[in-house]
């Protein structure tokens, strides 16, 4: 029985996926690509334990994988489950925690390489515990307030002596009006906010960072990647999220203690792969800003020449180890 | 839930409610509203950067039960990351 099966999981149409898969295919690495939104109407799958560790099947449309031929799992973007329609909206919602707690809970237990286990990536996408880590880690961050009270707001701001900006802790996007619409951060000045809107919820409070530049670095098993980000547009300047057509991306390199410091992170989360940002200060300065744990990076490979699928390729078949 | 098997929500501690927690999403907003959900902006077009990947669709079920009647809904909410 060869153990070599790099499995992916991810959605019907994922080009960041199909450049891994790609790399795989170069090198010779068997590769089962799966999307959990299969199951149950497509998929089927089946699990035991013996004694000797969880076996099983995928058996999907287009393939099927046994579970003890896994030697790493690519958890990208599956989609979710998708039940039959004849199901209530309480038996789907019962339906769902045991795919979850079952399906989800034998591929979590496999003894195999994961980028990124998904309990791990939900736990590192708190950015009060970023923040914590990246401390512990000897990367800077911002100072932050997190509250529901506006006066606190105020008073924070005051403290700074500077201008803060707020963000939003989650990615939620919002559906209102027939529109979507996301939160990017933002300057604003905490005595014009309505102390009921700011009490309606915790909100994420930080100083402004002078900036010269952004850097966007990808960290795979150890390998660091980074690329600086500048912005021509104003709006690109506080968050480049805002403005993508007025970037210019530059491959740099990160200072080494700040390299040594997201190994760190990731080794403190248990990840292997993480997406950074940074403010570089004019001063020269890296301040972290967050680490995203399932962070999207393809177009970084096309624009800047980042070998991140290779660094990726590494990490699923133990080359980088 | 955006992802099958680890829902961010699912990690709220004192979530009572299966699939780990209830959002009601509205679409149009009240009178009193978090603060950071008034910086909300529709995106700008992502152009080359938009892979199909960096955003999905999901008809999501959402119930008020305001007087113990159950009322059923559907948003749309489209997540998204960077």
């Amino acid at each position: 029985m060869a153990r070599d099966t790099v499995l992916v999981l991810t959605g019907a149409k994922d080009p960041t996926a199909d450049v891994v898969i790609e790399e795989l295919a170069r090198r010779g690495v068997p590769v089962a690509r799966h999307d959990l939104g299969d199951f149950p109407t497509r998929m089927r799958f089946s699990a035991w334990h013996m004694g000797d560790g969880w076996a099983g099947r995928l058996s999907g449309p287009d393939a099927t994988t046994d579970l003890q031929d896994v030697s790493a799992i690519y958890y990208r973007r599956p989609s979710n489950f998708r039940f039959p329609p004849e199901l209530s909206a309480g038996d789907r919602v019962y339906a769902q925690e045991e795919a979850r707690i079952g399906v989800g809970g034998v591929l979590a237990a496999l003894d195999c390489r994961w980028v990124n286990h998904p309990h791990r990536v939900a736990r590192a996408e708190w950015k009060p515990l970023q923040i914590e880590i990246a401390r512990t880690c000897g990367l800077p961050t911002p100072r932050t307030l997190i509250s529901d009270d506006s006066q606190e707001a105020i008073e924070f701001a005051e403290r700074l002596g500077g201008p803060v900006v707020c963000k939003s802790l989650s990615s939620v996007v919002l559906a209102e009006e027939g529109q979507h619409k996301v939160v990017y951060t933002r300057r604003v000045d905490p005595t014009t906010i309505s102390p009921r809107d700011f009490g309606a919820t915790v909100h994420l409070i930080q100083e402004w960072v002078p900036k010269r530049r952004e850097a966007r670095v990808t960290v795979v098993g150890g390998q660091v990647l980074a690329v600086a980000i500048d912005s021509d547009s104003d709006a690109g300047r506080v968050d480049w999220r805002s403005d993508y057509d007025s970037l210019r991306y530059t491959s740099t390199d990160a200072p080494p203690e700040i390299a040594d410091g997201m190994r760190r992170y990731l080794a403190c989360t248990g990840l292997s792969f993480g997406a950074f940002d940074f403010v570089i200060t004019p001063d020269g300065e890296w301040i972290m800003l967050e680490c995203n744990p399932a962070g999207q990076w393809l177009w970084l490979h096309h624009i800047a020449g980042l070998a991140i699928p290779a660094a990726l390729a590494d990490t699923l078949t133990g080359a980088a180890a | 839930v955006p992802d099958p098997l680890m829902p961010s929500a699912a990690l709220l501690p004192l979530c009572d409610s299966p699939g780990g927690g209830r959002f009601a999403l509205h679409h149009e907003p009240g009178s009193v509203r978090p603060y950071s959900a008034t910086l909300g902006v529709v995106p700008v077009r992502l152009g080359k950067h938009d892979t199909t990947a960096t955003k999905w669709d999901e008809q999501k079920t959402t119930e008020t039960s305001a007087d113990g009647q159950e009322d059923p809904d559907t948003v749309t909410i489209r997540h998204t990351d960077t």
